[in-house]
């Protein structure tokens, strides 16, 4: 049986864990913010550094303060006003802070979470926020394609790998969905991150790793957004 | 020697007579006849006179004005000459009969260009020599013009190359402030690049801050539930204490059974403290 690691946000150094609020505390690393950029495809294409720079104004860190446990995640804000991210992201929450890369903090008005993929939506009145949205790409990715993952791995800086698309696979918890499998390392806090093409349009939702293989799995977005509204239900504050 | 039918009379042309006596210029008519010049006028008595050719002392063809038709002047031993407007026919003609019948170096055609005596040299139709002229005049101009278009054309190109020169210094110039721009533009993108960095750490420096805040929180929210709760715990002990002490023993056992869950909760809520500070 494929192992996969979920509940991907990082465990802060410390962070507090508490009995009766599941959730696997992750070693965090540090990364550089920045790598070399590299070569693109054509004139339309963006290198790794270009694409962190157009992605970052779309993108928030989260913080789930709850259930005696602090971890944090990524997420980025979509089209129709929704901020995109996963489930095990914000599950258990007695308080949920958003913070965008350059140190601004907001606060969604409403979570929802899906029961059957690992995605969750975050309301608010982003309009008054620096938020941008980011573009989302409508085709569906070919092997061989380069795929960039931004985040905030570990809880950290802002920082962005890259990976080239292997295929799809059965989602491990909804095997008639199919998750998109990424050639990079993720860390926690990677998680609800963007994966991004070279074009620098969403094409996925970050949610795990599978151990043997080092791969990234990715919701494709285009399986998230198609997701019906009956599919979500609210998530609320725990207490 | 005979030159046949080229010795008869030949076609009378017009002009005028202009005597060497001052007397006024009248109108002739003027025809070739065998070795002379046959003149015919009404001041000659109506009839005509006959001048031999061998009187002619010169023959010179006056270029007209503009288009007007050349003129032959033809002037004779006694000082009268005449004016004619000749025909081609005639003055060929003329000019042949001069050069085959006089004996005198008087008799040549001089060039009308020099206006002196010259050897006879026969002479060109009148509208040869105007077309030849009027080319030469044409070529003349043609070349005056290329000259002015050359002359022109070296003014222009000195100029284009003056300006071409400013250009090149502008350009220069243009070109030095266009590397010091780059050279600040990427000085800026650098300092850009440099604060945008420096923004991120800090912010990933609050981010710690508030993470290790929200967890001291967490941590105070739990001891103070599982303090609450242990202190609910004591409270329900204490109740059941009392009544034992007062011998209420049913109500004792009661009231352990009720603080049984609770001091559990308390229990718990300990248990989770514990693990958080650790």
């Amino acid at each position: 049986m494929r192992s996969t690691t979920r509940g991907a946000a990082a465990a802060i150094a410390t962070a507090v864990l508490l009995s009766g609020c599941g959730g696997a505390a992750l070693v965090e690393s540090r990364t550089s913010a920045r790598r070399p950029g590299t070569t693109t495809e054509d004139g339309r294409t963006f290198t790794p550094d270009e694409l962190l720079d157009r992605a970052k104004g779309s993108l928030v860190r989260i913080r789930n303060t709850g259930c005696g446990e602090l971890s944090t995640g990524s997420g980025f804000l979509g089209p129709r006003g929704m901020v995109l991210t996963n489930r095990h992201v914000v599950e258990g929450h007695h308080t949920l802070e958003l913070l965008t890369w350059d140190g601004i903090d907001l606060e969604p008005d409403a979570v929802e979470v899906s029961d059957g993929l690992d995605v969750a939506r975050l309301h608010g009145d982003w309009s008054s926020t620096p938020l941008s949205p980011v573009s989302v790409r409508s085709a569906p990715v070919e092997p061989g394609e380069r795929i960039a993952i931004v985040g905030f791995p570990g809880g950290d800086q802002i920082a962005i790998t890259t990976g080239v698309a292997t295929g799809y696979e059965p989602d491990p918890e909804r095997p008639q969905d199919k998750v998109l499998k990424i050639t990079t390392l993720v860390k926690p806090g990677n998680s609800g991150g963007p994966a991004l093409d070279v074009r620098g349009e969403v094409v996925g939702i970050v949610f795990a790793e599978e151990i043997a293989t080092d791969e990234a799995l990715v919701v494709p977005i285009d399986t998230a957004l198609s997701l019906p509204n009956g599919e979500f239900r609210p998530e609320p504050a725990c207490r | 020697m005979s030159h046949g039918t080229t010795r008869g009379a030949l076609g009378a042309v017009a002009g005028m007579a202009l005597p060497s006596t001052g007397a006024e210029p009248f109108p002739v008519r003027v025809s070739l006849a065998g070795n002379g010049l046959m003149v015919e006028s009404d001041h000659l008595g109506g009839g005509g006179t006959q001048w031999p050719l061998s009187a002619v002392r010169t023959v010179e063809e006056v270029r007209a004005a503009d288009d007007a038709q050349d003129l032959l002047e033809i002037r004779f031993d006694n000082g009268l000459h005449l004016m004619l407007t000749p025909t081609e026919t005639f003055t060929s003609e003329l000019v042949a009969r001069l050069q085959h019948d006089a004996a005198s170096p008087q008799h040549v055609v001089p060039s009308p260009a020099a206006g002196s005596h010259r050897p006879a040299e026969p002479a060109r139709p009148g509208r040869r020599r105007w077309l030849t002229g009027l080319l030469v005049a044409v070529a003349a101009l043609a070349i005056g013009a290329a000259a002015v278009t050359a002359a022109q054309f070296r003014s222009r190109a000195l100029d284009a190359e003056q300006q071409a020169e400013r250009r090149l210094d502008q350009l220069r110039t243009t070109e030095a402030e266009l590397a010091d721009l780059r050279a600040d533009h990427e000085a800026m993108t650098k300092e850009r690049d440099d604060l945008e960095l420096r923004v991120s750490e800090l912010a990933n420096e609050k981010a710690a801050v508030q993470d290790e805040r929200n967890a001291a929180r967490e941590l105070a929210r739990l001891g103070a539930n599982a303090a609450e709760k242990m202190l609910e715990c004591r409270n329900k002990i204490l109740d059941a204490m009392g009544y034992i002490l007062d011998d209420y023993y049913l109500a004792a056992s009661t009231a352990l059974d009720v603080a049984v869950p609770v001091c559990q909760a308390a229990n718990t809520a300990v248990a989770a403290f514990s693990d958080a500070v650790e």
